[in-house]
């Protein structure tokens, strides 16, 4: 709400104004605002739905609109299922048919624009939607331009991110049932920060399973621009050994920077790797949106810096961000962004009752990574808001488990139905 | 032994919560302590009510609840993930969290 608006309602009301005198000082739009005030999302995935859902949960005073440009919801988290072939696409894709049941008001539109100083947001289909708090939670966008050659490769269909699912999910998978037996599939992932820091080792095994059974003599380079495996690195390493001894051969300190599609030949800054089928996931950033909208703010113009309370921008009031985009030391995943959700929602609704929101948060990051079609490794952490370092602080020995199981692998699949059903059901 | 157990208790009990009933139990909280319990949803299901092998915490007896984080935390009961969660949160958290889920229905 306006600060100047509010102070005069309470102004207002101090100098005994009648209910009808307020009513007719008012236009009807600013009257309902007071009434039920109005909180935009801006993206249905594991945080905005989340987020909106929790708003109406916690507070059916509130009015929601939920906007997105996607008919469906695509869950990455075991989009890495596909790539191994243990399941078909349409397992990653759910129904929005229950958000509307909380009371959201679902959109089918891109927004184009946020003007932070009109509290409104702008959509491709000439929407013009007046929000009193914006959440935004578009996930993220790859930096492809720092990959010279990505873009032609791309448009050829000779490379691919598949690190949103989505057809490219589908596409990795195709070229791995095409690829002959004794070929090399090469996998080359950013050093942190970025999505699911887990991902492509989780990949290397999925991938590695299908080999084992169909093409053993094929081969997997992981080009790594991180330092070591540290996500769940023993775990990883311990499978890779125990399941796949000589598939999978990773590279670290090597971060791709270009590739030629007509060579399919992925160059570092150390050497030139040729493969048969070739998977580049490029370094991300928060989404241009973001940057138009003034919230992209750190010093290296990639991620969103906010208050970690509420979640509100440190740049532009009354505008939130959450996951991928959140400049943090959390993980980007579909849990933290889950959890940050609920912790936003929380806070908005804190402020838009004047009161103070929950001053030390605790956020939980659990993440599942298959090994095979039947065994799984975890990693846990909880973090805890410290409000004088003003950073999560996290707690005593979380971590990675150092083997994987089939009880782990039992629990993932739980863990993904949870969570479908707590951001959509 | 542990396994088994969460399994049947999740055959018994994988229904998911109607909304109405979810913003009903919300409303009766502390909003810290429905926050923090917001962040077993994601294993335990929406209002603690598990889909899948995590065992439902909903309507479970209070005691039973706060004895079993307890017994998570201090390594007393075998566990994947549950020590590494429990040792995050305190003695009097776990005792909030309990009666919040021995309260959901």
């Amino acid at each position: 709400m306006n600060p100047n608006r509010r102070q005069f309602l309470k102004s207002s009301a101090a100098a005994g104004l009648s209910a009808t005198t307020l009513a007719t000082t008012f236009s009807s739009h600013a009257k309902a605002q007071k009434a039920q005030p109005h909180v935009v999302v801006v993206g249905a995935g594991w945080g905005g739905a989340t987020c909106a859902k929790y708003l109406r949960l916690w507070d059916p005073g509130i009015r929601v609109t939920l906007i997105e440009p996607n008919p469906h919801f695509t869950s990455c988290p075991m989009s890495n299922w596909v790539v191994g072939g243990f399941q078909d696409f349409d397992y990653l894709v759910k129904r929005y048919d229950n958000l509307p049941k909380y009371g959201i008001q679902m959109v089918r539109d891109t927004v184009t624009g946020v003007d932070g100083a009109g509290q409104m947001v702008h959509t491709q289909g000439g929407r013009k939607i007046h929000y009193d708090r914006l959440v935004l939670a578009p996930g993220m966008e790859f930096m492809t331009e720092n990959v010279e050659g990505y873009a032609e490769g791309a448009q050829a269909r000779k490379v691919m991110h598949a690190f949103k699912a989505g057809p490219e999910t589908l596409l990795l998978r195709k070229q791995l049932e095409a690829m002959p037996d004794g070929g090399v599939f090469i996998i080359a992932s950013p050093p942190p920060p970025g999505r699911c820091v887990s991902g492509p080792y989780e990949r290397a095994c999925v991938a590695a399973h299908y080999f084992k059974q169909h093409k053993p003599r094929s081969k997997i380079i992981m080009l790594d621009g991180h330092i070591d495996v540290v996500s769940k690195g023993p775990m990883f390493k311990a499978a890779w050994k125990e399941l796949y001894p000589g598939m999978i051969e990773h590279r670290p300190n090597n971060l791709a920077v270009a590739f030629d599609h007509r060579t399919m030949t992925v160059s570092s800054e150390f050497e030139d790797v040729k493969g048969d089928v070739v998977n580049i996931i490029p370094l991300q950033r928060a989404p241009g949106l973001c940057k138009d909208a003034g919230v992209r703010n750190d010093a290296l113009d990639r991620w969103c810096t906010v208050d970690f309370t509420t979640y509100e921008s440190t740049s532009v009031p009354r505008v939130h961000v959450i996951g991928d985009p959140v400049m943090s030391n959390m993980p980007k995943s579909a849990h933290v962004s889950n959890n940050q959700a609920k912790i936003c929602a929380a806070a908005i609704i804190e402020l838009l009752h004047d009161r103070q929101p929950e001053a030390v948060p605790v956020i939980g990051s659990t993440s599942y990574s298959v090994t095979s079609d039947k065994t799984s490794g975890s990693i846990a952490v909880v973090m805890r808001y410290d409000p004088v370092k003003k950073v999560y602080q996290r707690q005593p020995e979380g971590g990675a488990n150092a083997k994987h199981s089939e009880l782990e692998f039992e629990y993932g699949r739980s863990w993904h139905e949870n969570m479908w059903a707590d951001t959509l059901g | 032994m542990f396994k088994e157990t969460t399994l049947t208790m999740a055959l018994l009990t994988g229904m998911a919560a109607s909304p109405m009933a979810q913003a009903a139990d919300a409303a009766n909280a502390d909003t810290r302590t429905r926050l923090l319990a917001a962040t077993c949803n994601n294993c335990h299901g929406p209002g603690g009510q598990s889909l899948g092998a995590a065992p439902s915490l909903a309507g479970q007896d209070r005691a039973y609840l706060q004895t079993a984080m307890m017994e998570c935390k201090t390594g007393v009961r075998e566990t994947t993930v549950m020590r590494k969660y429990m040792l995050g949160y305190t003695d009097e958290e776990i005792a909030k969290l309990a009666d919040y889920f021995a309260a959901q229905k």
